[in-house]
């Protein structure tokens, strides 16, 4: 038996290099890896495309064996099928059966975890309103956009409830709302203690929701750890106040220069394009504009947040209302309850000017610092502004190298 | 199981969606409710009347003429076998597509990284196939056995309408004559019997005698296959099951030739049935004054009767052909065994349909199982290539055997040909056992231990190993590795 402490994936020393069908080698496309998921953790894979994120994740799975090293799922060989019913997976791209429908679809793979009936369809409906796909369940997957198979590729990977929770690139294709809900449901996910692995190009990703990262470039492990490590970047203080005249800037240059430091720059804080956009969906989805896409429903499926599925007299219950007409009824409903516009963090702006007044913005900043829970809020990030110098120059790299 | 179940409702679901299921369903459609109007558009001038001038009456001698049973029989041939041809393409097209594309595509990947082992996907993928084709076996079956029924219903004449029953809508039995098998040697013998008290042996080195063997057998074989006019030549039937019910029609056919007369001169002469004259229920005879063109296959109806309890039936024939006053054929009669056989319904048709279809149902499942082994390491384009050609193979056997045989003058390619398709022969099963057009042409019963035989060769064997091979493929395949074309 696995210990609880004992990584939940390993890997040992894995190289995986392509062959062609001589088998002349082509690409190593992972070296030898070492790297480690431990239980209850958020894990970003980063690197630059063509790092050997998917490969890496393939292998895990047992999609594809590993030229050389060896790695451990659950402490079994990542092939043993019994290992498959703690994991979701989304691949990168969402392989799914063009001909089915999206209720088929996660019903299929509902099948295969051998769920009940039942429960099957509790989840089905539970996570085809979670992911916003309700009002579109019986169209063919294969006309669905990117967008949306990405979120139906997100539901099906969550079917069985998993312990490991495998995403590659899970926000690729998805539009800003559907990033955000990612990212949020991540984080929810995470608190409730799954791990995840969670393979990404873009920093924003695994900057808001990953507590450790591995960064990958060529293959090669670059660097690992704790995002605040990676991250914080000591010795600079960020001020953010309401319009102030130039008289009172220049005071403050005065008080810095009183401590011995100067001011490096001042600017008006602009909205972030991402917090503008949600604030626009969530207005048109309080007016009940229609979309014929997807839509946020703000919710988790009940069974992920750990709430005990429905039993007895209450699935009867539910049954008997979705069989007041199927489709129908479900085309019927409402559109999926609104969720109040993403709060712009008045409540650290107010904090901080009743801060400025006694003179004490610092403080409330590290404060805020010491407190890692919030970062997610899409708000304009009092987070410390990030050293990325090693992505930084790990990106350029890799442009140099494509250019 | 249930994992098994749901891989083959995805399965059946799958092909069901496909386009080009909807397109060969349409086809099958044409092909089954299309093909009895053929005799109508391009055989116009057939009435029921034509045959029943001496249909359904025992003993007289029936030529071969073309009449609205011939049709119902026609419709059965060819409907049966363009639905087997079209399910086996459909088969292999869809089959190769869903083990295929899903590879190449990538969709694979997410049911594969499901609890499920990857040998009960490829199980669950062949099941879902074979599920289909359940499916579509018995649609056309039901199909071409109601439109066999509204044939059959439309033919007003009461003798055509019996024949038509006897004929078509049974099972019957066909056998052939053992008196070839049994006679030759002994009349060989005899013929070297004399010749050895002739003495004319003793000089002889042993080619010659071997040559001299080899004329016995051929003057033995004369001597058992003519009969000079006035003389008399028998045959004896054994081990004939019982007839399917009183009324039902035993037909004997034979077919006469002549040194030298022109096909269709016509002859006379007496055949005589009788049961064994030692049995129990001996002393039944049947005569029938013939009257018949030369190399033409006639017959004669019997009644069932003359079937003995022991399952034997004798049949004389007295040659009352003298010799020609004209002198310009020789009127020694001879018949060839291949073209002389009783033929007679042993079993009703309804069961005997069903077993055909199981017939095609072994060939389905037999293909299914051939295109998965395939696919699981092939791309769609050479999987499908492959699996055309083994069924091609299959489908031609009996000519290919012919057409690669090993004759006087053979050269490089003949040689080639013969042992490349040599070696395939052994590997793949029998087709003739599950071949419906051959069975259909005479209405033959199929009978159970035929079924099994076939079952254990297509599917016993051959889809069990090939199904064993494609799921070892499939689980030690490193999917995600695939480079598409
Ligand atoms: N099936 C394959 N065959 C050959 N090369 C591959 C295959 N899959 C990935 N590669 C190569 O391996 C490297 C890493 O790819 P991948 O792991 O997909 O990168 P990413 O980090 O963007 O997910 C790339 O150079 C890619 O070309
Ligand atoms: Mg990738």
């Amino acid at each position: 038996m696995i210990q609880p402490s004992e990584p939940y994936v390993q890997t040992f020393k894995v190289t995986k290099v392509f062959r062609d069908f001589w088998r002349r080698e082509k690409v190593a496309a992972v070296r030898e890896l070492d790297l480690e998921v431990r239980p209850n953790e958020v894990l970003g894979l980063l690197g630059p495309n063509g790092s050997g994120k998917s490969t890496t994740i393939k292998m895990i799975l047992g999609l594809l064996y590993p030229t050389r090293g060896f790695i451990r799922v659950f402490g079994k060989r990542p092939t043993d099928v019994s290992i498959k019913a703690r994991i979701g997976f989304l691949p990168e791209e969402s392989y799914l059966y063009p001909f089915l429908n999206a209720w088929e679809t996660l019903d299929y793979y509902g099948r295969l975890f051998k769920q009940p009936r039942i429960q099957r369809r509790q989840r089905v409906e539970m996570l085809l309103d979670m992911v916003g796909l309700t009002q579109v369940a019986y169209r063919r997957v294969g006309e669905y956009s990117k967008g949306m198979q990405r979120r139906i590729g997100l539901a099906q990977a969550l079917i069985n409830d998993p312990d490991l929770l495998i995403l590659d690139e899970p926000t690729s294709g998805l539009d800003p709302l559907g990033t955000r809900q990612v990212k949020d449901l991540i984080q929810q996910l995470g608190r409730r203690g799954k791990t995840i692995v969670l393979s990404s190009h873009l920093l924003s990703d695994v900057e808001d929701v990953c507590q450790r990262v591995a960064i990958l470039y060529g293959g090669r492990l670059r660097a690992c750890g704790e995002v605040n490590d990676l991250l914080s970047q000591h010795g600079l203080t960020q001020i953010i106040a309401e319009d102030l005249s130039p008289a009172a800037l220049d005071k403050i240059r005065a008080i810095a220069a009183g401590e011995g430091k100067s001011v490096l720059d001042i600017s008006a804080p602009r909205q972030k394009l991402e917090s503008l956009f949600l604030q626009i969906v969530a207005d048109a989805q309080r007016e009940r504009i229609a979309t014929g896409g997807a839509v946020d429903t703000g919710r988790l499926a009940p069974f992920l947040r750990g709430e005990g599925e429905l039993e007895g007299p209450q699935v009867v219950e539910q049954l008997l209302a979705a069989t007041n007409g199927d489709g129908a009824a479900a085309a019927a409903q409402p559109v999926a309850p609104v969720r109040p516009p993403v709060p712009l963090d008045a409540e650290l702006l107010s904090e901080l000017t009743d801060a400025a007044e006694h003179g004490d913005g610092r403080k409330v900043l590290e404060d805020r610092k010491a407190a890692p829970t919030k970062p997610a809020k899409p708000a304009p990030a009092p987070a410390p502004a990030a050293d990325r110098r090693i992505i930084d120059s790990l990106m350029k790299d890799d442009q140099a190298d494509h250019a | 199981m249930r994992r098994i179940w749901a891989v083959t409702r995805q399965t059946f679901i799958e092909i069901l969606r496909m386009r080009r299921t909807t397109l060969f369903i349409f086809i099958l459609a044409a092909v089954v409710l299309g093909v009895p109007q053929l005799p109508r558009l391009f055989n116009k001038d057939v009435k029921p009347q034509t045959a029943a001038l001496s249909a359904g009456k025992p003993g007289a001698v029936q030529a071969p003429q073309a009449a609205q049973r011939h049709h119902v029989q026609t419709f059965l041939v060819y409907s049966v076998g363009l639905a087997g041809i079209i399910l086996s393409l459909l088969t292999i097209l869809a089959g190769c597509k869903i083990i295929c594309e899903e590879q190449a595509r990538r969709y694979v990947f997410t049911p594969l990284t499901k609890p499920v082992p990857r040998w009960q996907y490829v199980i669950g993928r062949w099941a879902g196939l074979v599920l289909f084709q359940m499916l579509m076996i018995a649609a056309v079956g039901l199909a071409v056995y109601g439109t066999a029924q509204v044939l059959r219903l439309n033919v007003k004449d009461r003798a055509e309408r019996l024949q038509l029953d006897n004929q078509v809508f049974a099972g019957r039995y066909r056998s052939a004559p053992n008196s070839l098998d049994e006679d030759l040697p002994k009349v060989a013998a005899k013929i070297m019997q004399q010749r050895e008290q002739n003495e004319r042996l003793k000089d002889l080195s042993p080619e010659q005698i071997a040559a001299s063997w080899d004329n016995a057998r051929l003057l033995a074989r004369e001597a058992l296959e003519n009969v000079a006019p006035f003389g008399r030549l028998g045959w004896r039937f054994t081990e004939l099951p019982k007839p399917l019910n009183d009324n039902a029609l035993v037909e004997f056919h034979f077919t006469a030739g002549t040194g030298k007369a022109a096909a269709g001169t016509g002859l006379k002469g007496i055949f005589l049935f009788s049961r064994d004259p030692n049995s129990e229920d001996a002393g039944a005879y049947f005569r029938s004054d013939a009257t018949f063109l030369t190399d033409r296959d006639s017959s004669i109806l019997l009644p069932a009767h003359m079937v003995g309890s022991d399952g034997r039936l004798f049949v004389e024939f007295l040659n009352e052909n003298p010799g020609d006053p004209a002198a310009t054929f020789d009127t020694t009669l001879m018949f060839p065994p291949e073209e002389l056989y009783i033929i007679y319904p042993v079993a009703p048709f309804e069961p005997n349909f069903l077993r055909l279809l199981l017939m095609m149902l072994i060939l389905q499942v037999f293909l299914a199982s051939t295109t998965l082994l395939a696919g699981t390491w092939l791309s769609f384009p050479v999987a499908t290539l492959m699996c055309l050609t083994i069924y091609a193979i299959g489908a031609m056997q009996r000519f290919l055997v012919e057409a690669t045989a090993i004759r006087y003058k053979s050269g490089f390619w003949v040689y080639l040909g013969h042992y490349i398709y040599g070696g395939l022969q052994h590997i793949m099963p029998n087709f003739e056992l599950i071949d419906t057009s051959t069975v259909l042409m005479d209405s033959l019963v199929v009978p159970w231990t035929r079924l099994a035989v076939a079952g254990v060769a297509f599917v016993g064997v051959w889809t069990v190993l090939a199904l064993t091979v494609a799921a070892f493929v499939f689980t030690k395949r490193e999917l995600a590795s695939v480079i598409v074309e």
